[in-house]
């Protein structure tokens, strides 16, 4: 059967599917067989690794979290309910307590510590009692008669969201210094109240929580569903998250991550492209060998895996590079979602044991989820011994210090969370005792000085001491010691006064943060001795959100010349454009109209005035465009930012210089040629008709007359479309001229164009229009209504409306009538459903479904990417296969809008001006929002003009991009696509291939340039060439069919490019599968490729050309980056469209 | 559990002089932040007033949001802040309360002085859209007062200072709006009292006797002195199921994952929102149990 007409057979069943979806009863033989050992077998591990199976259902099921406790017992919340409460279901989720009392690696005893819960999402023993996330509230529940069953229950803190039970507050997590922290996730709003005033997180976040002080703040804003957090050695912070890929991050006091609310700028994770990643552990534990000490240990439980990370310094931050995963399996149940340390040193990860993830896409109900199965493993070192977890409990105070100094972070944590609960005093003194030894190092003191800060006393001499450590990681430790008691210590800011000179740059990222927290004027004054050092981006970060935060604190002391500036424009500069104060402009207003500033700097300032000027700073704004000696770019840019400024705000300069702008005009300038229409400028229009028999100017000449918008540009317009001899393009953009007077006769004249095109390119630029202003589609589809349009046109017209996310129903079902189409979105019945999902089984090849994907027709890569390499417009399909059910896959093609990722929805902003901008939502803050647009680049809009702003159901994939298939295609895609991360062939190896290109296709001018010039003076960034992206397949391979020939001297060649991005200068290796025929160029040396060889670079983005044979060579290339031994060097590949 | 109030029982002499009026079948909603939502867990007040009110057949809704002030911010989700404002009209539209008892102030007080004009104007919106949308009878609670329980706990004087301020502008508002007025406030002690055993755990968050003790001295206030029967084990076994009332209504009027069931996420999950409403005869069911207990107290002794 041809599929559409199977497509046509379904539209009758559209409706009831929708209905029928969650009694959808299919096949069950996606759920895995539940026996634990079954499992096990599956999994594979890495070298001199060791599993078992410590815990599983009956003793518990469904963990979401775990933490251990002092007495080297596991506690365990545990959901039965999740997703979602049925009525008259009674809340009984758990929280279980294992242990192992005989020592041998296998829990014997599960008790149920409680019950009555509500999705509890979060566990931390600790305080004599346990810290549980229960929906709203954070409960404190005690045993008060050592039966380990629950006797009391406290609520101390209260007021979490609970918009959606995967984002509810998490991840509970003990730090260093004997504070809680948590996090919670993008869809929560939180509102706190506490003894110190209500506090507030929007979105996501982690937030810190002194119970005995009552004090709770927000440590880091963003992410999108971040389950781990990680305090290394040194008590500095990673996180991971689960939806957004770009592994770990490195969190400090005040960063901010994608998607935080009101975020007007962001920093980026340390593996962009890596799968998503839920539960994170440090090893700090004997019991691993030393070269895994200090690595990040996290699960990706889309694609069964356990990974690791080796992270190393860099700059004030870290970067963080895969190593070989712990664990792999395609066992589909298998779900690790948590990992911790045990007392005896080995790693222990929850999995949630679950066929289904995620509740958003998947249904609430569907019969597939697992609510009884759930699992504990053992992960342990074959060659090692296990560490020694000591008694605390019944344990002298003076033997509990000692185990500070234990060399497994275990047990040094639960001697700290120990010390907090006994008498005060006699710690202190026992910790002084401890301090006064003389074979302490510096991590000991270290530790000493975090006990003193659990117990909530100021130790100022040990602070001082590791202020001056040698060990920058020391003496950041110590900085952020002052930062959390900047209210207790008598003289906070001499403490970091040494700090925020320090030669090291993390030393100098934590004296950033400590004095904004700070927050006098003294301390900004501080502040700004860091911009006389190197600025990373860590640093650059923290220092505009100090400008920002501060800005009432330094604007008076700049006013009164009290500010610090000793020189430092440059600095000054920065303070001012991060506080976006109009008052501040009147400051820059000297580097503005000057010409010491040029290029990116020149430009950013510009906007800064375009964005915030009052009339007096637009016409400081013009004028600096004229000034003697301005680059034409930079002069252009001003042009185009005067246009934004006339359209947003209505302002223009009192003087419009129109002789000295028409005269740039008249040379050919178009920005200027746009400006003056916008300004109506009458002189403009003899050069713009002059300008319409100009095959490269006639589509500005049109624009800028319907700006103008006169009666005479008017009939110049009109003549225009009535004349035959006009290009079609020009014709077309001629039309959309005149709806800026007139829609109605626009959507005529429009019809009139569409009815008669043969290719959708002009089509395309009237819906572009159409599409984006305020009754535009529904003008158009009166307009259309009775004509008849060429089916591919109405096709791809469909497309495009259907994509822009607005209200088009109306103009959707023109356009089809118009085009004879038949409506391609349907969803499918069960019954066909499960043919479907078995024939994907019987008859599909991943194979031939690769090939389907990389169709440049089909656009998936365009929007998609695999493992970072593809469109960032939808989320990367890494693992799909391995999270999604087949079905869920098959109705997300079929039927876009019906389930949409996280992250992923529409966005539609009308403007004040009626324009309608459509794309995925970035960033929004209080002075601009930023979307994704459909072409992947980003546009900013500020919030002064924005009327509404509404989150569309519609989802950015437009439907029926699958009609084209045949049902055997179909099938293929289907079984490549939920392959994808599955162990096998799909599953995107670890390491870094380059898996992201760029090639050049045959062409006559890239051949005579190589025949010429010689292949180095042609690939040296300078000739403009055509690249084209290309992908690799999953397995990594770059096929040489998919690049182009160009002929060179005597040989055939084709050209490859690909990124990466060097954030410490050095030797950074190139590993190739196969080096026959292949040449390698960089910075302008090439050498004979070998399967080992490397390159020096310096700091930033860098190209690296291949350059093959075709004479000698035929097979794929798969190319690594990998690391130089006793080289700096560190790169990341460039990923994206 | 015996409460001494050191210095006087100011309860005695507390402003409100007429009790509170409830009417037969009135519907009653507790309005506030996190001091009226958690007696969701406590069901004090609630217990209280149902035994007092047994003949009447009362039954009550706590739409209490932690964090919340008069301009319900604390209540929106993906909207604008003023969202939650909206919400709030919605909840109020859904139950048509014949009695409105609110009690905001703590989280205003933070901001001192500077916060009591946005305050008074809030109330009033807050008050209108009430009355215009049910007509209900309108009381304000005054704040409790916050308890100063050491270091490392802040100080909470300067606090307590501001809050009397805001009582006193309360007082002002109901007067002007003519709203019942009941001082907990001053009845608690006005912060110049130190209540032992103390009724917070943290100076700002009551414990469950905390609530016990707020629930008698509000019963004296408003008027139901002796009008409180039952035996302690009568009035707990009334409270549990109060407390299960609660939690459903909770479930139905607060439901976990609204992003997918009323949210912009809808059109994925909405299906799932019918489930909601089948919280209602669950309720309905329990306020029957609650009602016929109440009824039952002081009948055969």
């Amino acid at each position: 059967m041809n599929f559409q007409k199977l497509f046509l057979l379904c539209l009758l069943f559209v409706l009831q599917t929708l209905n029928l979806f969650s009694q959808r009863n299919l096949s069950q033989s996606e759920i895995p067989d539940p026996d634990p050992m079954k499992q096990m077998e599956s999994f594979i591990l890495d070298e001199g690794l060791e599993i078992n199976l410590f815990a599983s259902d009956p003793m518990m099921a469904k963990p979401i979290g775990m933490n251990w406790d002092e007495q080297g017992r596991l506690w365990v919340v545990s959901s039965r309910l999740y997703p979602h409460i049925k009525p008259g279901q009674r809340s009984d989720d758990q929280v279980i307590v294992l242990e192992d009392k005989n020592g041998d690696g296998v829990a014997d005893k599960s008790s149920v510590f409680a019950e009555n819960l509500l999705i509890p999402t979060g566990i931390m023993p600790g305080d004599g009692g346990v810290y549980v996330a229960n929906s709203t509230e954070i409960l404190f529940m005690e045993d008060l008669d050592g039966d380990l069953k629950e006797d009391k229950r406290t609520v101390v803190l209260s007021g979490f969201g609970t918009e959606d039970t995967h984002h509810i507050i998490h991840s509970f997590k003990g730090a260093p210094d004997g504070m809680m922290y948590f996090n919670q996730s993008i869809y929560i709003h939180s509102h706190v109240e506490t003894p110190h005033g209500v506090r507030r997180l929007m979105a996501g976040g982690i937030w810190h929580y002194r119970p005995e002080t009552g004090k709770l703040e927000v440590f880091s804003r963003g992410f999108v569903n971040s389950w781990g957090h990680i305090f290394d050695r040194y008590g500095q912070s990673f996180a991971t998250d689960g939806a957004y890929g770009e592994g770990i991050n490195y969190v400090f006091p005040g960063s901010v991550f994608f998607t935080a609310y009101n975020a007007k700028r962001i920093l980026r994770g340390l593996n962009p492209g890596q799968p998503k990643q839920c539960g994170l552990e440090i090893i700090n534990s004997s019991h691993f060998p030393d070269s895994w000490q200090g690595n990040l240990i996290t699960n990706d439980f889309r694609g069964h895996r356990v990974n690791r990370f080796i992270i190393s310094d860099s700059g004030s931050g870290f970067v963080s590079r895969q190593a070989k995963d712990l664990i792999r399996t395609n066992h589909k149940s298998f779900r690790p979602i948590d990992v911790k340390i045990g007392p005896d040193g080995a790693l222990y990860i929850a999995d949630w044991y679950n066929p289904i993830i995620q509740h958003g896409e998947v249904d609430f109900r569907d019969p597939r989820r697992d609510h009884v199965h759930g699992r504990i493993w053992r992960v342990t070192h074959k060659d090692r011994q296990l560490s020694k977890f000591p008694k605390l409990i019944n344990a002298q105070t003076a033997s509990v210090v000692e185990h500070l100094r234990s060399p497994d972070g275990v047990t040094r944590h639960f001697a700290k969370r120990q010390l907090r609960q006994r008498p005060r005093s006699e710690v202190v003194s026992e910790l002084k005792r401890l301090g006064g030894r003389d074979d302490l190092d510096a991590e000991d003191k270290l530790e000493i000085l975090w006990a003193n800060q659990a117990i909530n006393h100021v130790n100022e001499g040990l602070l001082k001491v590791l202020l001056n450590s040698k060990d920058h990681r020391i003496r950041s430790a110590a900085v952020r010691v002052v930062y959390h008691w900047k209210d207790e210590l008598n003289a906070p800011l001499s403490l970091v006064s040494g700090a925020i000179n320090d030669d090291h740059p993390r030393v100098r990222l934590e004296a950033i943060s400590t004095l904004r927290n700070i927050g006098t004027a003294q301390a900004f004054n501080l502040i700004m001795d860091a911009f006389d050092k190197e600025i990373d981006s860590n640093i650059d970060f923290a220092l505009w959100l100090a400008a920002r935060e501060l800005k009432s604190v330094w604007l008076p002391l700049l006013e009164e010349g009290k500010l610090k500036i000793k020189g430092r424009h440059k600095a000054l500069q920065f303070i001012l454009k991060a506080s976006e104060e109009p008052e501040a402009l009147k400051l820059l207003a000297g580097s503005l109209s000057s010409t010491d500033l040029k290029g990116a700097g020149f430009r950013e300032l510009s906007s800064l005035y375009a964005d915030l000027g009052d009339s007096k700073d637009i016409d400081l704004l013009y004028a600096s465009a004229f000034v003697e000696g301005r680059e034409k770019e930079d002069r252009n840019h001003v042009f185009n930012e005067l246009i934004r400024v006339f359209k947003d705000r209505s302002i223009q300069p009192t003087q419009k210089r129109e002789q000295e702008l028409l005269k740039l005009v008249r040379s050919g300038n178009e920005a200027g040629a746009m400006l003056s229409g916008t300004w109506k400028i009458e002189g403009v229009k003899a050069i713009l008709i002059k300008w319409l028999n100009d095959d490269e100017k006639s589509i500005l000449a049109v624009t800028a007359l319907g700006e103008i918008g006169d009666v005479s540009s008017r009939k110049t317009l009109i003549k225009i479309i009535d004349d035959n001899e006009t290009n079609v393009e020009t014709k077309a953009h001629a039309i959309t001229a005149i709806a800026r007077s007139n829609l109605l006769q626009s959507a005529a004249y429009a019809s009139e164009l569409m009815s008669k095109a043969k290719t959708p390119k002009p089509v395309k630029t009237i819906l572009e229009f159409f599409l984006t202003r305020k009754d535009g589609p529904n003008f158009l589809a009166d307009a259309i209504s009775g004509k008849k349009m060429n089916t591919n046109v109405a096709g791809e017209a469909v497309r495009m409306t259907i994509a822009s996310g607005g209200e088009t129903k109306k103009l959707i079902q023109e356009l089809s009538k118009a085009g004879s189409l038949q409506t391609v979105q349907a969803g499918l019945s069960d019954s066909e459903m499960r043919e479907l999902m078995n024939l994907v089984k019987s008859e599909g090849s991943s194979q031939r479904g690769e090939e389907i994907y990389r169709r440049s027709q089909l656009l998936c890569q365009s929007c998609h990417a695999i493992a970072g390499a593809g469109g960032a417009i939808g989320p990367d399909l890494v693992s799909l296969g391995s999270s999604a059910p087949i079905d869920y896959i098959v109705d997300s093609l079929l039927e876009p809008a019906k389930k949409i990722k996280e992250g992923y929805h529409t966005t539609v902003v009308t403007t004040k001006q009626g324009e309608v901008i459509t794309g995925g939502l970035v960033r929004d803050s209080d002075s601009e929002l930023v979307l994704r647009m459909v072409d992947g680049s980003f546009k900013n809009i500020k919030t002064s003009v924005i009327e509404k702003k509404e989150i569309s159901p519609v989802s950015l994939m437009p439907p029926g991009l699958t009609a084209s298939l045949r049902k055997d295609e179909f099938i293929d895609l289907m079984s490549f696509l939920s392959a994808l991360g599955k162990e096998g062939e799909y599953k995107v190896p670890s390491g870094r291939q380059v898996r992201r290109w760029r090639v050049l296709p045959k062409d006559s001018r890239t051949s005579g340039l190589i025949k010429t010039k010689g292949i180095q003076f042609t690939l040296n960034g300078k000739n403009n060439l055509p690249w084209k992206p290309v992908y690799s397949y999953v397995d990594g391979g770059l096929p040489l069919a998919e690049m182009g020939i160009n002929n060179g001297f005597n040989n055939r060649l084709s050209i490859a490019k690909f990124e990466i991005e060097v954030s410490v200068a050095g030797k950074i290796g190139i590993r190739l599968k196969n080096p026959k025929g292949l040449q390698l160029l960089t910075g302008g040396e090439m050498i004979e490729a070998k399967k080992n060889s490397s390159f020096t670079f310096s700091q930033g983005r860098q190209e690296i050309y291949v350059i093959v044979d075709t004479d000698v060579r035929e097979s794929n290339l798969f190319i690594e980056i990998v690391d130089v031994d006793g080289s700096p060097g560190v790169a990341e590949l460039v990923t994206g469209f | 559990m015996k409460f001494k109030l050191f210095l006087l029982l100011t309860f005695l002499i507390a402003p409100v002089t007429k009790g509170i009026e409830f009417k037969s079948n009135d519907r009653v909603v507790l309005l506030g932040n996190t001091f009226i939502e958690r007696d969701v867990n406590f069901g004090h007040i609630e217990t209280f007033l149902s035994i007092a009110l047994a003949d009447k057949k009362v039954t009550f809704r706590n739409l209490g949001w932690s964090g919340d002030t008069v301009y319900c911010h604390a209540r929106s989700y993906f909207g604008p802040p003023k969202e939650g404002f909206d919400r709030l009209s919605k909840h109020i539209d859904f139950i048509k309360p014949t009695m409105v008892i609110i009690c905001y102030g703590s989280v205003a007080a933070f901001e001192g002085e500077k916060g009591i004009d946005g305050f008074q104007e809030g109330y009033k919106k807050m008050i209108d859209m009430i009355r215009s949308r049910a007509g209900s009878r309108i009381a304000l609670i005054s704040p409790p007062p916050c308890e100063n329980l050491g270091s490392p706990l802040p100080n909470m004087n300067y606090q307590n200072a501001r809050l009397s301020k805001y009582n006193k502008v309360i007082k002002e508002i109901a007067l002007r709006e003519e709203c019942e007025y009941v001082d907990l406030f001053s009845a608690l002690g006005g912060g110049k009292t130190r209540i032992i055993p103390p009724v917070t755990l943290n100076g700002v968050h009551f414990t469950s006797q905390g609530y016990r003790k707020v629930a008698s001295v509000m019963m004296e206030v408003m008027g139901f002195k002796n009008k409180v029967d039952g035996s302690n084990s009568e009035r707990e076994k009334l409270r549990q199921i109060i407390l299960k009332k609660n939690r459903l209504f909770f479930n139905r009027w607060r439901p976990q994952n609204e992003t997918y069931l009323h949210g912009f996420r809808k059109h994925e999950q909405g299906n799932n929102a019918k489930e909601i409403l089948m919280f209602d005869p669950l309720i309905k069911e329990k306020e029957r149990e609650i009602h016929n207990l109440a009824h039952s107290f002081g009948k055969d002794n």
